[in-house]
């Protein structure tokens, strides 16, 4: 940077070092009291616009545009009746492969005790590709990493159940007689016969479902199984349940990313680069962090297609010159200092 | 803002006018979250609340009857919104029931779209400094650095961020000069809390 020539008069940059709580001012006198509360006031005015710069109205403005676009479309509540979590989180059961005594829920009045014969499928946390799993019924499922799927050996007689930890792209056989429940710690999907993404990472705090094909209904649980609330999701829709504080909602899936970690392709628009951080963790199962918080606002605008993540990551960081740190699994991105 | 001519501008979103609406939306948008963040204090929230008024603003534009004027309209509902959303969520801190307290008999709400304007102003006057003291006043007062730190993050002097600092500052202040009333109202609202 070029040297500046001009040298602050002293006591402004002491107004300025105290402001930043660099150092204390004793001695004030009445002349320069105005001049400094003029100081204290654009630095208040400063803290409360940055607080505020980060609503995103383009973004606001794409959802209202999808809402609206059908005019005999009833409002859609975005906020369900939220209520703070008082719910404890379902007991995950532990199961290895065997004999294990399985609750099946018919009707909140009806609960028979079943004997099944559980299988349990688990992934690792970096693996180099999904797996595939045929669950009895025929239905498929890729996992992703870090995912566990509990199912029956044989589903029981009313509906076909299954417990998942972590994420999944489901393509269930239709079979309209058995639904189809997939049991998350917090929430249960269910559906017909249709395509879905299932994304629940105990530590995301976040049920996130991707609908492909049919419908899906989303519901909160709570403890003991009793539903909260539930959404049902048309094909071409997102629905999300935050754990922490129960609040549900659905929207309209804007890209394909939710999938991008079978089809390793991806789409960015726009999208901060905080987003796209995520995807890309989740898509190439490695750590990103950011050096600077600045950098995750950053809109980004590329498509990779079954691309190596070094190459993406290259990419990236030229276009809006990043400089990157990569030891293993974790990749720190920062400014580069002009 | 908008101004009086802003009923024209509903009587227009009335008649299916989507431009007249989006236009609306985009004026509005940000001064509403920002009137939001003050109940709920988190961004998410808040601009999930505006959203849905402006859902039910195009919903319901046939049936609306709006008696004072459609900012005061827009306004009184994210207020409304948000009250019920607290007192639903059964989040009432202390701070937040004395904003509500302090918000619940305002029906004109042109004070804040001045405290809104100030800050829209020194954004702008934020974006204009030269880009290195734009960069260091905003990892000083956004992210809270001390100049020790700034000094070794952008690897610079301490004696150039206390430089860039004062001027940033005096600059600031030099390009707020004309809103000076506005500025020291808002400082004396703002220590007020």
């Amino acid at each position: 940077m070029k040297p500046n020539h001009i040298i602050p008069p002293e006591k402004e940059a002491r107004w300025a070092a105290f402001l930043n709580g660099e150092s204390e001012i004793s001695d004030v006198s009445r002349q320069d009291a105005e001049e400094m509360d003029d100081f204290t006031a654009v630095w208040e005015v400063a803290g409360t616009s940055f607080s505020n710069s980060a609503a995103n109205p383009d973004q606001a403005w794409l959802n209202i545009q999808k809402e609206i676009s059908n005019p005999d479309e009833k409002i859609k509540i975005r906020i369900f009746n939220t209520q703070f979590f008082k719910y404890a989180a379902m007991i995950v059961v532990v199961l290895g492969i065997g004999f294990a005594t399985f609750k099946v829920i018919k009707s909140p009045e009806k609960i028979i005790d079943t004997p099944v014969l559980m299988a349990v499928a688990n992934t690792e946390a970096h693996p180099a590709n999904f797996t595939v799993i045929t669950l009895p019924d025929g239905s498929t499922v890729k996992m992703n990493a870090s995912t566990r799927i509990e199912y029956p050996e044989h589903f029981a007689v009313a509906i076909r159940k299954v417990k998942l930890s972590g994420e999944a792209f489901f393509e269930v056989t239709r079979d309209t007689l058995h639904p189809f429940i997939i049991e998350t710690a917090n929430a249960s999907v269910e559906v017909l016969g249709t395509s879905f993404n299932v994304s629940a990472y105990p530590e995301a705090g976040l049920v996130e479902v991707n609908v492909k094909t049919g419908k899906v209904k989303l519901t909160q649980l709570a403890e003991g199984n009793s539903t909260v609330k539930s959404a049902i999701l048309p094909a071409g829709e997102r629905g999300w349940l935050n754990v922490a504080n129960g609040k549900m909602g659905h929207d309209v899936i804007v890209t394909s990313n939710y999938s991008a970690w079978i089809t390793k392709e991806i789409i960015f628009q726009r999208t901060p680069l905080r987003e796209a951080f995520s995807i890309l963790e989740n898509t190439y199962h490695v750590k990103i962090k950011i050096e600077n918080p600045e950098i995750g606002r950053i809109p980004y605008t590329a498509n990779f297609a079954n691309q190596k993540l070094d190459y993406i990551i290259d990419v990236l960081a030229r276009t809006h010159q990043l400089k990157v740190d990569r030891e293993g699994d974790q990749i720190t991105f920062a400014r580069v200092g002009k | 803002m908008l101004t009086g001519s802003d009923n024209q501008i509903f009587e227009a979103i009335k008649r299916d006018d989507n431009s007249a609406y989006e236009m609306v939306f985009r004026e509005y948008y940000r001064p509403m979250t920002a009137y939001a963040f003050r109940f709920l204090g988190n961004l998410p929230d808040s601009e999930s609340i505006v959203q849905d008024v402006f859902l039910r603003l195009w919903h319901k534009r046939k049936e609306i009857m709006i008696t004072s004027s459609l900012q005061n309209y827009l306004f009184r509902s994210v207020k409304n919104n948000c009250i019920n959303y607290i007192e639903h969520e059964k989040i009432k801190t202390g701070y937040q029931s004395l904003v509500i307290r302090n918000e619940a008999d305002r029906s004109e709400y042109s004070e804040f779209f001045l405290e809104f304007g100030l800050m829209t102003k020194i954004e702008a006057a934020i974006a204009s400094l030269p880009e290195k003291r734009q960069e260091i006043f905003r990892l000083a007062r956004e992210e809270g650095l001390k100049y020790r730190e700034i000094a070794d993050r952008l690897n610079i002097s301490i004696k150039t961020v206390e430089t860039q600092m004062t001027l940033a500052l005096k600059q600031l202040r030099e390009s707020l000069k004309e809103y000076k009333n506005l500025v020291m109202f808002f400082l004396f609202t703002v220590k007020g809390k």
